[in-house]
This record gives structure tokens, C-alpha cells and sequence, in this order.
């Protein structure tokens, strides 16, 4: 009964954050017009380095231009979904933390974690999760590898537990504000790397793709769905992103915690 | 004329001493972005290898792509511009009031913050590239003559100084619209694939490489890269002739959009 | 001489009016209205060299949009507007050299470094000569008594500190004329007598002419000699502090204590009848204290605005 209004509670919150931030996004006009044109230009550049690496050849390590550009794609929806939800509020955790405003979070009668870590959302972003659909579908139906569409149950879960591990890594680099004066750069260079996703994990050496299944989860988000559809990789292979979601997830919530005793300690 | 020249170098040196001394607080993060700098071209330096080692025939060697990719951090930072971002808030917050009141001009301020921030990131990029050239040192090499370095450093300059009058158009666009981050967003996905800094302009398909070559971007970062690297299409002599070109096309459009904004401040306000 | 002279001074502006919720704000992207707003209407003001006066309004009234057009800011819509001999919308080095500007909210103090580092830039930004330049420094430190905290790096100074670097990197380059918008705006009560002895000082010992815009009205009372009222963008009242409380309040204000019942009173009476009324009140009782006084620029300007 209490978890139940506690979660109504929170769908409410979740309701008027995403209605202001719509209100928001709206008032200006030049934005939302370029928003919309914005989005498909980021459409072509996402594309066009493939176009040309595949101009000059037609397989790259075993994958042709259709599959790559359906990780293009995933990857941009991943991408989108992070600058709508996680990026955001990331950027705003140094300020919460040493100019103090994590006190105005505080006092508020919600779940702290999650509303500090989901406070603010930019619309405007989430654009990017069309775009980036439509060039997964045009890549997969462009390609020569036959895709298996009743294998989608195994990828959109796989997406899902890459995206969840990807944002949660963020999530703790914004909470090392905690104990850094400003972890600022520190989200702007993990953005940067998130570029690292739009090609397949294969496209690496080999201590790059350790990398980007363990620490910076970005191969399990974009190529490892891909290759559940293509049947490349095994079903079996959504178990250890469950692990690992659940790690990171372990991990956040003790970083949370010991941060917050900081916090405390440290602003009396 | 003279002496108000004078005036406003004396203006941008105390500027750029400011300039220096605040961007030295800031090495913590300053560091960490050109680690960003170094890793993203390292990114397409590994597919395109990946695409050499499976087979594809490129029209540069693979020892030139090594040497672009390495050096392009380099060039790509000292291009750099980030004014129309602060320009616009200067714009929008009405900041802009403190300069116009003043007897001097927020460009200034501008370009020493620029000169000022270079000097403190070439300071924490060049050990990391060094570094990278270190490990990948049987794979490329740099050019022997001092002119080549000499005459790439100038196509340098201007390339920066181009940029940041791109930049000036940009952040110039907060005089008519509300918020400018659209055009700024833009900006930031059309200018680094135009300008050679995600892509070298030379592995552009056929069909495109003619329009690759004459477009305004190519002077802002991949210019001077083929200047230092001796592999300018379409030739020095005419590449040196485009860039000039371009930097007066920059300097007039940017000092008219400039000059019409502030005219509209001044009747709009803000 | 006089230092500006306006006359039928009047700006408009347009701006955009934003429907309401989230369906106005998606009509508002392809159709926006737009309104028309006469900020300041044909005003007529002459300032002479050596005054300080009071620009004084509600928020919105606008007396910011007169203070932007002296300095420059903005252009006036119709009208003409002299400034030291300038038309202040031009800009020019020999105008903006004479002017002083300090708007209480835009900082022209670098953040991260001291202040002398701030009035070393405004010595070339203004081309002033070394002798000058250092003696204006240390009249300024001494006046500001700020020797102590000049060399300190402008974050770590207190808010009262700041506004005081501030006032002495706006005047080292010894203007004539300066204007302040809400120059005491959050200062604690003794940074701010610190910032009004400096700025009575200036204007009385260097003849400096101050046109200042605030909402204190301690400010107001103690430094201005003469208050120029605003509201819907045209003069109210132009005259002396006293004359604007003589005018909208011409009543005194009597407070009586008596030992017994009915113990505090207090009365306001026409001047003419004050006399009356003292001899009257001496004798109903015991009196233990009287108080005979005119209204304050506060009460007044409730009694202007709330009009």
C-alpha cells in the first residue's frame, strides 16, 4: 500500500518534470525548428563516415555497411536517450554538490537519488531516438547478413541492460563530484567516447573491446544487439549484462550513500 | 586609426595575461578534455586500420593516415573556437552592457581568451601526443624541412582565426533568436565532418572530393594539416589562394552580421 | 553647464507575447504576437554638472531604460539626448572615457584573479597615463580603504568587498559622470554606509554628477539632492526629497506617549494645525514622550507607487 502511492508519487513527479520541461523546450522557437533540422544533419553525420569507410571497402572485419550502420543507429538512440535523461543532470551534479543546491533536493519530500539523478530532462533530444530507429531498420534491411526479427525478444532487452549499464557508469563519474572539486570535463569526455559505439566492437583491438563490454559498457548498448538480431552472438550473452546491471546498480547506490555522508559531514 | 590600434593591443595583452592566469585554474579540466582531444580521432584511427587490414585500397597510405590522426588533436585544439557559445550568453544576459559601456570591445576579450586557453591546452596535449607518437612510432613519420613547419604554422593561424570568425557569426545570431543553441548544435555536426577533423578530406569519395576541396571548412582544420604533411590536393599554391579568399569572406560577413546586431541591440535592447 | 539634456526623450519596444501552456506555447511557434510598449514617453530632464540625483520608480517604470539610453546602451526611439556633448548612442572613445557605469548585477571584475589585475586591463582599456593611473589607484584604495583586499583574488572577497572593487574599477579612470543601478542591492547595513560615504564623497569633494537608480530608500534620502520620478515611462515629480514629502504627504506625523491611558497615540495633522495640537495634547495628561516628524521617503513612495 505505501509502496504503491510512493510509486504513484513518484510517476506524479515524473509527470510535471516532463511536462515543464516540454513547456520549456517550446518557448523557443528557434530551438524547436532547429531541433527537428538539427537531428536529421546529426543523422547524416552519423552516417557518412561509414558511406565513406565502405566507399573504399566492402566488408570491414566480416561486416558490410548495412550492419554498421544499423549500430550507427542504435547508437544514436543510445546517445539520445543518455543526452535526454542522464546528461543533463550529470552536468548539474558539480554545482549540486559544491555550490550546495543538493540541499533544495533534499528537503523535497521525494526519493533523493532518483530525482537528483532524473530531475531535468531535455526533450528536445529525445528526437534523436526516431532518427536513430529509422536508420537501424533502413541498415538492418540494407544488409546481406539475414536478420531473424523473432530474435527482436533477445535484442531490445540486450539494448535496454547496455543502455541501463552505460548510464549507470555516468551516473557514478557525476557522483565522484562527491569527492573531485568538478567532475564537469569528466562527463564532457565520457560523452566524447560514447562515439567509440557507433561501430562494431570488431572494428578494435582487442584490450579496446574488453574495454567496451566491462568499464564502458558502450558494446553491449550498440553491437551486441545487433549481432542478437543477426543470431552473431548467443541469447545466453543477456545474463551477463543482468549481471553487470546489477553490479553497477550495487555499486551506484553504495557511491550514493557514501557520497551523501560526505555531503553531510561536510556542509554542517 | 594608429593609435587606437595601439590602444586596443594594450587592451589585449592585459586581456591575455587574465586570461592565462584564470585558464591555469582550470588545468583539472582542461586536462581531461584533451584526453577527450586525443582519444576520439585514436577511435577512427583504429576503424579506418580495421578497414586497411581488410582489404580496402585507399589513396593515401597508411603511414599518412597514422600522422593525420595523431597530429589532427593538435590541430583540431589550436583552431578551436568556443566564442559564439559565450557571445550568445553575452548577448541574451545582457553581459554584452559592460563592454559597450566601456571603451572597448567584447571581441578583445574574445580572442585573448582564445590565445589565453591554446596556451594552457598545448601545454597538457602535447606530452599525450607525444606520447601516442611514441607508442605508434614506427608508423609514421614527420616532415624534415623547417619552411614546410613554418608555412603550416601560418596556414594555422589563419585557419584559427577563421574559426573564430565563424564562431562571431554564430554567437551573432543571439541578436535576433531567443536561444542559439540549435544553430550552435549544428555547427558543432557539420563543421568537424566538413573540415576534415572526423574524416581526411582526401578519403572523401570521388564524386565529392572537387566540392571537398573548395568548401570554406577544409581551410579550418585540414589545411594546414596537408600543408605540414606535403599532400595539398589541388596543389599549394592554389590552396594558399582559397584560404585567403575565405578568411576576407569570413572577416566582411562576420564584421557586417556584427554590425547589424548590435545595431538592433541598441534600438531592442535587452 | 548642463551635463545631459534630454528632451522629448521616448522609446518603444516590441516584444512578443507568450500564449499560456503547453498548447499556447506550440501556436506561439508559428504565429507569435507581437505588442508594442512605450518604455519611456517624451521626457523632458536637465542634469547639471555637480548633482547627484535619483532616478526613482516601480520595476518596470522605466528608469533602467533611461539610465541604458545615457549611457548609451540603446538608442532612443525619437527625441533628442545631449551628453557631455555626446550623443551617447554613438559610443565614442572620447564619450565613454568621461562615463562611469556600474550596474549592480553585471560584475566587470574578473572572477579568478585580483583586483588590481582588473584595474591594470581598465588602465589600457581606458589609455590612461602610468602617473595618473597610479594615483587614481591609491585615491581610490584609500577612499575605499580597500589596501588590504586588492590584491586578493575577487572570489574570496565578501560580497561588500566586491561592490566596493567594483565602484573603484568603474572610477579609476576618473570619469565625469557616473551612473549606478542598484549599487547597494544585498549589502549588509555597514557596507552599505561604507558604499554611500564613498559616493557622497566623490560627488561632493570631485564633483563628480551621479544619476543613480535604487530601491533603498536610506540610499535615496542620504545621497540624493534632487529625485526624478518615473512611472509609465514619463516624470512624475522632479524636485528636492523634501518637496516630493511636502507634496504626496504633506501631513506630520505626531506620535504621543502618556504615562497613563491612553498610553501611545498617534496622530497625522496638517502642518498649519500641528501647533494646535501639541498645545492640545499637553494638556490631556502626563506626557512621556512626543514625537513630531515628517513622513519618510519610504511612506512616500508607497503612497507614489501604490497610487
Amino acid at each position: 500500500m505505501i509502496m504503491q502511492q510512493a510509486l504513484k508519487h513518484g510517476l506524479r513527479v515524473g509527470r510535471a518534470v516532463v511536462a515543464m520541461a516540454l513547456i520549456r523546450e517550446a518557448q523557443f522557437r528557434a530551438q524547436a525548428w532547429t531541433t527537428i533540422i538539427v537531428g536529421l544533419v546529426e543523422v547524416v553525420a552519423e552516417v557518412a563516415p561509414v558511406l565513406v569507410i565502405f566507399s573504399h571497402s566492402s566488408r570491414v572485419n566480416g561486416w558490410d555497411a548495412g550492419l554498421v550502420i544499423a549500430i550507427a543507429g542504435v547508437a544514436e538512440v543510445m546517445t539520445s536517450l543518455l543526452a535526454t535523461f542522464i546528461a543533463p543532470n550529470q552536468s548539474k551534479m558539480t554545482d549540486y554538490i559544491r555550490g550546495g543546491q543538493l540541499d533544495l533536493i533534499l528537503i523535497r519530500p521525494v526519493a533523493s537519488q532518483p530525482f537528483a539523478a532524473l530531475r531535468w530532462v531535455q526533450p528536445a533530444e529525445a528526437w534523436g531516438v526516431l532518427t536513430g530507429t529509422a536508420l537501424t531498420i533502413i541498415g538492418l534491411s540494407a544488409s546481406e547478413v539475414p536478420v531473424r526479427p523473432e530474435l527482436i525478444i533477445a535484442a531490445v532487452p540486450g539494448f535496454l541492460l547496455g543502455l541501463v549499464a552505460v548510464a549507470l557508469v555516468w551516473t557514478n563519474l557525476g557522483y565522484l563530484a562527491f569527492w573531485l572539486t568538478s567532475v564537469a570535463a569528466l562527463g564532457e569526455l565520457f560523452s566524447a567516447l560514447l562515439t567509440a559505439g557507433k561501430y562494431p566492437l570488431a572494428f578494435f583491438p582487442r584490450a579496446v573491446r574488453v574495454i567496451m563490454l566491462s568499464l564502458l559498457p558502450l558494446g553491449l548498448a550498440t553491437t551486441i544487439p545487433v549481432q542478437l538480431l543477426t543470431g552473431g552472438v548467443r541469447p545466453r550473452l543477456l545474463l551477463y549484462g543482468v549481471g553487470l546491471v546489477v553490479l553497477l546498480a550495487i555499486i551506484t547506490r553504495v557511491h550514493w550513500l557514501a557520497g551523501m555522508r560526505r555531503y553531510s559531514s561536510a556542509s554542517s | 586609426m594608429i593609435v587606437e590600434l595601439r590602444r586596443h593591443g594594450r587592451v589585449f595583452n592585459k586581456l591575455l595575461v587574465l586570461n592565462l592566469s584564470a585558464s591555469f585554474s582550470y588545468r583539472g579540466e582542461m586536462f581531461l578534455w584533451q584526453v577527450g582531444n586525443v582519444l576520439v580521432p585514436l577511435i577512427s584511427l583504429f576503424v579506418w586500420q580495421a578497414a586497411v587490414a581488410s582489404g580496402a585500397q585507399l589513396p593515401i597510405t597508411g603511414r599518412y593516415l597514422t600522422a593525420y590522426f595523431v597530429l589532427i588533436s593538435i590541430i583540431n585544439m589550436l583552431t578551436n573556437s568556443w566564442t559564439a557559445y559565450f557571445l550568445a550568453e553575452e548577448i541574451r544576459d545582457g553581459g554584452l552592457n559592460r563592454y559597450l559601456c566601456r571603451a572597448t570591445s567584447t571581441h578583445i576579450n574574445a580572442l585573448a581568451n582564445n590565445v589565453g586557453e591554446k596556451v594552457v591546452k598545448l601545454i597538457l596535449l602535447v606530452p599525450m601526443v607525444a606520447v601516442l607518437a611514441l607508442v605508434l612510432g614506427d608508423q609514421f613519420e614527420l616532415p624534415r624541412s623547417v619552411w614546410r613547419w613554418l608555412l603550416a604554422f601560418g596556414c594555422l593561424i589563419i585557419s584559427a582565426f577563421m574559426t573564430w570568425l565563424l564562431d562571431v557569426m554564430i554567437g551573432s545570431l543571439a541578436f535576433w533568436f531567443a536561444d542559439v543553441n540549435g544553430f550552435l548544435r549544428a555547427s558543432e555536426v557539420i563543421v568537424p565532418l566538413l573540415s576534415g577533423a572526423v574524416i581526411p578530406l582526401a578519403l572523401l569519395p570521388q564524386a565529392f572530393r572537387g566540392l571537398g576541396q573548395v568548401q570554406p571548412f577544409r581551410f579550418l582544420v585540414s589545411f594546414p594539416l596537408e600543408v605540414l604533411l606535403g599532400n595539398v590536393s589541388g596543389g599549394l599554391a592554389l590552396g594558399l589562394a582559397y584560404q585567403l579568399g575565405w578568411l576576407m569572406i569570413f572577416a566582411a560577413v562576420a564584421r557586417l552580421v556584427w554590425w547589424l546586431g548590435i545595431r538592433s541591440y541598441s534600438a531592442a535592447g535587452a | 553647464m548642463p551635463v545631459i539634456h534630454a528632451s522629448g526623450l521616448t522609446k518603444t519596444y516590441r516584444f512578443h507575447r507568450s500564449r499560456v501552456g503547453l498548447g499556447g506555447a506550440i501556436t506561439d511557434l508559428f504565429r507569435r504576437r507581437y505588442d508594442t510598449r512605450v518604455a519611456v514617453a517624451d521626457l523632458d530632464l536637465r542634469i547639471d554638472e555637480g548633482e547627484f540625483v535619483g532616478l526613482l520608480g516601480r520595476n518596470g517604470a522605466g528608469k533602467t531604460t533611461t539610465l541604458k539610453m545615457f549611457s548609451g546602451l540603446l538608442r532612443p526611439s525619437a527625441g533628442a539626448l545631449d551628453v557631455l556633448g555626446h550623443q551617447p548612442s554613438a559610443r565614442r572613445f572620447e564619450y565613454l572615457r568621461q562615463i562611469a557605469v556600474v550596474l549592480g548585477s553585471k560584475s566587470m571584475l574578473w572572477w579568478d584573479v585580483s583586483t588590481r589585475a582588473s584595474l591594470d586591463l581598465h588602465q589600457a582599456i581606458y589609455d590612461l597615463p602610468r602617473p595618473m593611473y597610479a594615483e587614481s589607484v591609491d585615491q581610490l584604495a584609500g577612499l575605499l580603504e580597500l589596501s588590504d583586499v586588492i590584491d586578493i583574488p575577487v572570489r574570496q572577497l565578501s560580497l561588500g568587498q566586491r561592490m566596493k572593487c567594483e565602484l573603484a574599477v568603474a572610477l579609476v579612470h576618473q570619469p565625469k559622470l557616473l551612473f549606478l543601478d542598484e549599487p547597494t542591492i544585498g549589502l549588509d547595513v555597514v557596507s552599505k554606509a561604507a558604499v554611500r560615504r564613498f559616493l557622497a564623497k566623490i560627488n561632493s569633494e570631485y564633483g563628480i554628477t551621479v544619476v543613480l537608480t535604487s530601491h533603498d530608500m536610506d540610499d535615496v534620502s542620504e545621497l540624493c539632492r534632487r529625485l526624478v520620478l518615473i512611472d509609465h515611462g514619463s516624470l512624475q515629480f522632479d524636485g528636492t526629497p523634501d518637496e516630493l514629502v511636502r507634496q504626496t504627504r504633506p501631513r506630520k506625523r505626531i506620535t504621543l506617549t502618556y504615562a497613563g491611558p491612553p498610553g501611545q497615540v498617534e496622530l497625522e495633522v496638517d502642518r498649519e494645525d500641528t501647533q494646535r495640537v501639541l498645545a492640545e495634547a499637553a494638556g490631556r495628561g502626563e506626557l512621556l514622550d512626543l514625537e513630531v516628524r515628517d513622513a519618510d521617503l519610504d511612506d512616500v513612495m508607497q503612497a507614489v507607487m501604490g497610487a
